[in-house]
């Protein structure tokens, strides 16, 4: 319930608004001391003051207002003609592509594999084996042709003299013996005689 | 333009509510929120005792129900005294829910300057224990305080505002003198230990 406001007591509260206790006329001291103290009336004043001078300058931000809907109106025909014309539209921009779609119009299945899992496999070897093949030998057999053989046979069929066989054309040009051992140099050794470098040769050769 | 915004500042409040609600134009309800936006935001900023994103929040709502409610508005009665009340309605409602919820505010505690002097220490503490004070009131006897001694309304106007008669706004407001003073009378200037010039 709100307490009853005394007349005086309203008086009291316009006093603690307007003036300090000091300024108070000699009535009106003895009304205010009728109800409270000077401390008390000073207190009071102090906090009426305070109070007028506390202002916290907050700067407000920007009003945000609600978006305005647009008040345009359009006519019924205004609206019916333009579906129309979008109908028409969508008619003229399907119609040309109809025949492609029919031509594309098989259905292509693709699958798609779709792997959740890799597992992935590696072999480690622990033991390596090295093989050293050996090298083969390879037996030639080189056949003679034929056609040698039975030159040979010829030679031998016909029985040629071994003097001839002998006697076959050949590069070396054999010294002249004769002449070499009859020269006269006045020794007795065969060392000493000037063919006797060749003996070697002709000992190697016969 | 420039000459335009000087018309529109010329109007008052009223005019520019009557303007509104004819034309609908945005301009018109812009202009009274700079009018009167500091002054609302300051008084939701001291009736939820220092919380200001809150205070931001309700005085953005505050002229979305002025826009809403555009055609509840009386031009023949004045448009602070309208604004105010619906701003005092929204801090009843927020106080309520609050009271529901059975939450308190902390009360904000000021920064006090490393290096003071022991009259600004003084100052300082007398306005925590002065918020203090004034956040303990119940929350009818705040209104009419704040709207009389911060906002500087006549006791008429506040009654408005409250919806309560003239007489039941002079108790309240010799009431909650009254409370408040209890919170402070250790800084009384008889007290010498205590004596500083408020300025």
């Amino acid at each position: 319930m709100e307490k009853d406001i005394k007349s005086n007591e309203w008086e009291l509260q316009l006093l603690l608004e307007q003036k300090e206790f000091n300024e108070l006329s000699a009535s009106e001291k003895n009304k205010v001391e009728k109800l409270i103290t000077e401390e008390e009336y000073s207190i009071r004043r102090q906090l009426i003051i305070a109070t007028e001078k506390e202002s916290e300058k907050l700067v407000p931000l920007p009003l945000v207002l609600p978006s305005k809907k647009t008040g345009i109106v359009i006519p019924l025909y205004q609206a019916l003609l333009a579906i129309a014309a979008t109908v028409l539209v969508m008619l003229f921009l399907k119609f040309p592509y109809s025949n492609i779609e029919a031509i594309n119009g098989s259905e292509e299945i693709k699958y798609v594999s779709i792997t959740d899992t890799i597992k992935e496999i590696e072999y480690v070897y622990d033991t390596v084996y090295k093989e050293i093949e050996k090298a083969k030998i390879v037996e030639k057999k080189v056949y003679v042709p034929q056609t040698k053989i039975k030159y040979i046979e010829t030679y031998s069929k016909t029985d040629l003299a071994s003097k001839e066989i002998l006697n076959a054309p050949n590069s070396y040009q054999k010294p002249d013996l004769k002449t070499l051992i009859n020269e006269v140099d006045g020794s007795e050794s065969l060392a000493d005689e000037p063919a006797s470098n060749l003996f070697p040769i002709i000992m190697y050769r016969d | 333009m420039g000459l335009f915004s000087k018309n529109i500042s010329a109007f008052s409040d009223e005019q520019l509510m009557d303007f509104f609600i004819s034309k609908g134009h945005n301009k018109y309800i812009e202009e009274l929120y700079k009018r009167y936006s500091p002054k609302l935001l300051g008084y939701f900023f001291r009736m939820l005792q220092g919380d200001s994103q809150k205070s931001e929040d309700l005085l953005q709502d505050l002229f979305l129900k002025v826009i809403e409610r555009k055609q509840q508005f009386d031009i023949n009665k004045k448009f602070y005294t309208w604004i105010f009340t619906i701003a005092s309605n929204m801090c009843k409602s927020d106080f309520r829910k609050l009271e529901n919820r059975n939450t308190t505010y902390d009360y904000p505690i000021e920064k006090i300057p490393f290096e003071y002097e022991s009259n600004l220490f003084d100052k300082i503490e007398f306005k925590i224990a002065l918020k203090k004070g004034i956040n303990e009131l119940s929350h009818v006897h705040k209104v009419v305080f704040i709207l009389r001694y911060n906002e500087g309304f006549s006791v008429k106007e506040i009654a408005q505002i409250a919806e309560v008669s003239e007489g039941t706004v002079k108790s309240r407001l010799y009431y909650a003198t009254q409370n408040i003073s209890q919170y402070i009378k250790e800084f009384s200037p008889i007290n010498e230990s205590h004596v500083f010039k408020i300025n």
